[in-house]
């Protein structure tokens, strides 16, 4: 079910008023059960994948618990092997035989490995990642197993983040299911209020700044360079709205039911480096490379050269998981060269600023650095929306071509789409900033009511009217 | 089942009378959008508000698509048969809808001498979409309108009855923007000329593009019902004693080779102008065909291509009787 439909305007407030109407003791249960209803609305048989891999953990996780030695080992790689195999089969293992076929075809050889034919289930790599993050939790001693199946299964399965997130640790949501929530209408209000944000920022921007993206990527060669320079622009901004958007719904709608999950975005194209970038951009996903790949591999500890052999390999692992193709690789290791290279030349360009006369906080500084990250990340976004590598280098080439005719619109995307994009791109970056200073919410809640209600009102029929109602996916859940 | 504290029933209660708020301001600004649609003097809204206005004082009557949109000029066809002409052609619009403006525009403007309706070759094919619905928005009270557009999109009962919900799922050209600007006063530039649009365009690469995709042939579409809405409106005119031709108006050649089924269709169209004893006029063989200078595109006649056209077509008309007593020249 996505958010962005009329069935989920039904159910989400069928939900919140039965899980509040039910005893305590049942709504686990009931949020299990709506979660599944939630997800059995795109393909209802993989709900049994998701159920294997539930399955699979919870008891994993309680014989790694209540063993030791080789047989706690022999549990904990089983687990994760299961696991990731579930994650393999359904996702890499059309990309690994094609990888498989052409090199052997190079070698002379022509081996025909079966074919499988699975879709991916929405949000696998989601749930599979944060159903891996209990077991090594529990495995490495810092959460204790789960006892009531129904618990763990709805930690894996909360409809709010089931399909894109945020990866949870368990420490944080896990826990919050042996809590009691009650109603409570001060996180309605804030809850409402932060999934409006989030349809804000998915319809208005990220679905409408869609359109143009879709013309110029869907077909390279009939676009001019600087169609594609606003496509790659928009598609920056598309991406970042479409799955911070989302992370905001899953916030708020968990946060009306009474839990609270963790933040994924911080204003990312604020960053003023690469590496800032990353610790700003898909937070849960980001941490969850560090401390389970990045940091056991030795993260930055011992050599400059094991640091760059590190983050290159975590950079490659996360393109890899966004998706089952070369470009995602290229576009992991651009970051993770871009984050090596930003650690191997700090001292050379700190230098460098000193000698010029600039401080950190110096806004010449500052806006070099914004702007030479913005262009960097941009590029490496080429990748990530072409459909292959050479897709993605023909766009790149394209770039420098039409500059003589300024055509930046396209056949979908005309100049009051546009301008209504690049609007509220304008009016995100400024709440954003806005918000930082004097935060708005507090601001509009001091209005009398009828300035208020009036000023909340307009904001939704703005969402309604400006917003593109499609019912597109959101980009994350093909991950 | 824990018991609802107060504090919780009045914060239910407040937020209940909040949403009762919002729908109201929906409403509001729905009913205003709407106001400013049907004021707007301009474009394809402004062409509609005089139809529904019977503001309409034609004598010939164009109706088709894009194609009828683009390529007939009334300005020559009234200076050559001495009748007033106007355009009713619609982008991307199907024959039932072109048959639901040709009913919108006779129930409330005098019936006209002609109705010459263009031909597309997918005249008898019914879309799995209505090409811009928000075009329609403002009138989906008009009955014919409705019908049609409510035939290929079963929704359209909320466009019609839920407040704005039609400018949020069916409007993407955000067409509401021109009613409220019309309500501030503000009135886009005219693009048409007694409902023609000139497009001083020369020859893109869209065919290009298209043979490459379909380089081995199509079949041009055709469904039962669309042959059905050809008919009826042969039959309306018929019934209602206007006179009607189906005019086949220039396509570029190259494009020929590509549509399989081309002699098929044409051949239908004709066996049904033939029973229903309208004269069917092919441009197929016109010379203007086989000149890219003509066209925009395969399908569109650019500005000159238009002019030649309607000139070649109103030779025809004057020709075949279809004059005022005092026919003038063309210029």
């Amino acid at each position: 079910m996505l958010f962005n439909s009329l069935e989920f305007a039904v159910f989400f407030p069928a939900v919140c008023a039965i899980y509040f109407a039910l005893p305590y003791a049942r709504r686990t249960s009931f949020l299990l059960l709506a979660s599944a209803v939630f997800y059995m609305a795109f393909v209802p048989a993989y709900i049994l994948v998701l159920g294997t891999t539930i399955g699979v953990d919870f008891a994993a996780a309680k014989r790694i618990e209540a063993t030791r030695g080789g047989t706690r080992t022999a549990w904990f790689a089983g687990s994760i092997v299961a696991t990731c195999l579930i994650l393999f089969a359904f996702k890499y293992y059309a990309f690994f035989t094609q990888t498989f076929v052409g090199l052997a075809e190079f070698a002379g050889w022509r081996p025909s490995p079966p074919a499988l034919d699975l879709i991916l289930p929405v949000g696998l790599s989601f749930h599979t990642f944060q159903s891996l993050s209990y077991v090594i939790e529990v495995h490495r001693g810092r959460q204790r197993a789960e006892q009531d199946w129904r618990i763990f299964a709805t930690y894996v399965l909360f409809f709010p983040q089931l399909v894109a997130g945020p990866i949870e640790r368990p420490q944080n949501l896990l826990a919050q299911f042996h809590a009691r929530h009650d109603f409570d209408p001060a996180l309605l209000k804030s809850g409402l209020k932060r999934m409006a944000w989030g349809f804000f920022k998915k319809l208005v921007i990220a679905d409408r700044l869609a359109l143009h993206v879709n013309d110029a990527y869907g077909d390279p060669a009939a676009h001019s360079g600087p169609q594609l320079a606003v496509a790659t622009v928009a598609f920056a901004y598309q991406i970042y709205c479409d799955f911070s958007g989302y992370s905001d719904i899953a916030v708020g709608a968990a946060r009306v039911l009474g839990f609270r999950l963790m933040e994924n975005f911080d204003a990312p194209y604020t960053a003023t480096s690469t590496g800032e970038f990353w610790r700003r951009w898909h937070i849960s996903l980001s941490t969850w490379f560090r401390d389970y790949i990045y940091v056991p591999l030795g993260g930055g500890r011992d050599s400059p050269w094991r640091r760059t052999r590190n983050l290159l390999l975590t950079f490659a692992l996360s393109g890899l998981w966004h998706g089952a193709a070369w470009n995602f690789v290229v576009w992991g290791l651009l970051n993770g060269i871009y984050v090596a290279a930003g650690h191997a030349s700090r001292n050379g360009r700190e230098r460098l600023w000193q000698r010029a006369g600039f401080g950190p906080e110096d806004l010449a500084r500052k806006a070099a650095g914004w702007s030479t990250t913005f262009l960097l990340i941009c590029l490496s976004w080429v990748f990530f929306r072409a459909t292959s590598v050479p897709d993605a280098l023909a766009i790149l080439s394209r770039l420098a071509t039409g500059w003589s005719e300024l055509q930046v619109t396209t056949a979908s995307c005309g100049p009051r789409q546009l301008a209504i994009g690049a609007t509220a791109v304008l009016l995100l970056e400024t709440a954003t900033r806005f918000n930082r200073q004097r935060p708005i919410g507090p601001l509009l809640g001091s209005l009398p009511l009828l300035p208020r209600w009036s000023a909340y009102a307009g904001l939704l029929i703005l969402l309604t009217l400006a917003g593109v109602h499609g019912g597109s996916r959101f980009i994350y859940f093909q991950f | 089942m824990p018991p609802p504290s107060p504090a919780s029933g009045r914060a239910l209660l407040r937020f209940a009378l909040f949403l009762a708020f919002t729908v109201l301001a929906a409403l509001l600004v729905h009913a205003g959008i709407r106001l400013g649609l049907r004021r707007v003097e301009t474009g394809f809204f402004g062409a509609t508000n005089r139809m529904l206005e019977g503001r309409s004082a034609a004598s010939i009557i164009v109706t088709g698509s894009s194609r009828a949109l683009v390529h007939y000029d009334p300005r020559l066809l009234a200076s050559a048969t001495g009748l007033p002409a106007l355009n009713l052609g619609r982008n991307g619009s199907h024959t039932g809808l072109q048959l639901a403006v040709l009913r919108t525009h006779l129930r409330y403007n005098s019936a006209p001498r002609l109705v010459i309706h263009n031909i597309d070759l997918h005249s008898l094919a019914t879309p799995a979409e209505i090409h811009d619905p928000g075009q329609y928005l403002p009138y989906l009270d008009e009955p014919a309108l409705y019908d049609e557009i409510r035939a290929i999109h079963p929704s359209a009962w909320a466009w019609r009855h839920l407040p704005l919900y039609g400018h949020a799922v069916a409007d993407p050209r955000m067409h509401w923007i021109d009613g409220v600007a019309r309500l501030a006063g503000i009135e886009r530039t005219e693009t048409l000329v007694d409902g023609f649009q000139p497009r001083a365009w020369s020859w893109t690469s869209d065919f290009e593009r298209f043979a490459r995709r379909a380089a081995g042939g199509y079949q041009v579409a055709r469904d039962d019902r669309g042959r059905d809405q050809l008919a009826a409106l042969l039959q309306l005119c018929r019934e209602a004693g206007l006179p009607l031709i189906l005019v086949f108006s220039p396509e570029h050649a190259a494009v020929r080779p590509l549509q399989l089924n081309r002699a098929a269709i044409l051949a239908e169209i004709a066996d049904l102008a033939a029973s229903s004893g309208a004269p069917f006029w092919d441009f197929s063989e016109s010379p203007l065909c086989l000149e890219r200078s003509n066209f925009y595109n395969s399908q569109h006649l650019n500005a000159d291509g238009a002019n030649a056209f309607t000139r070649e077509l109103a030779r025809r008309l004057v020709a075949a009787g279809y004059t005022a007593q005092r026919p003038t020249s063309l210029p």
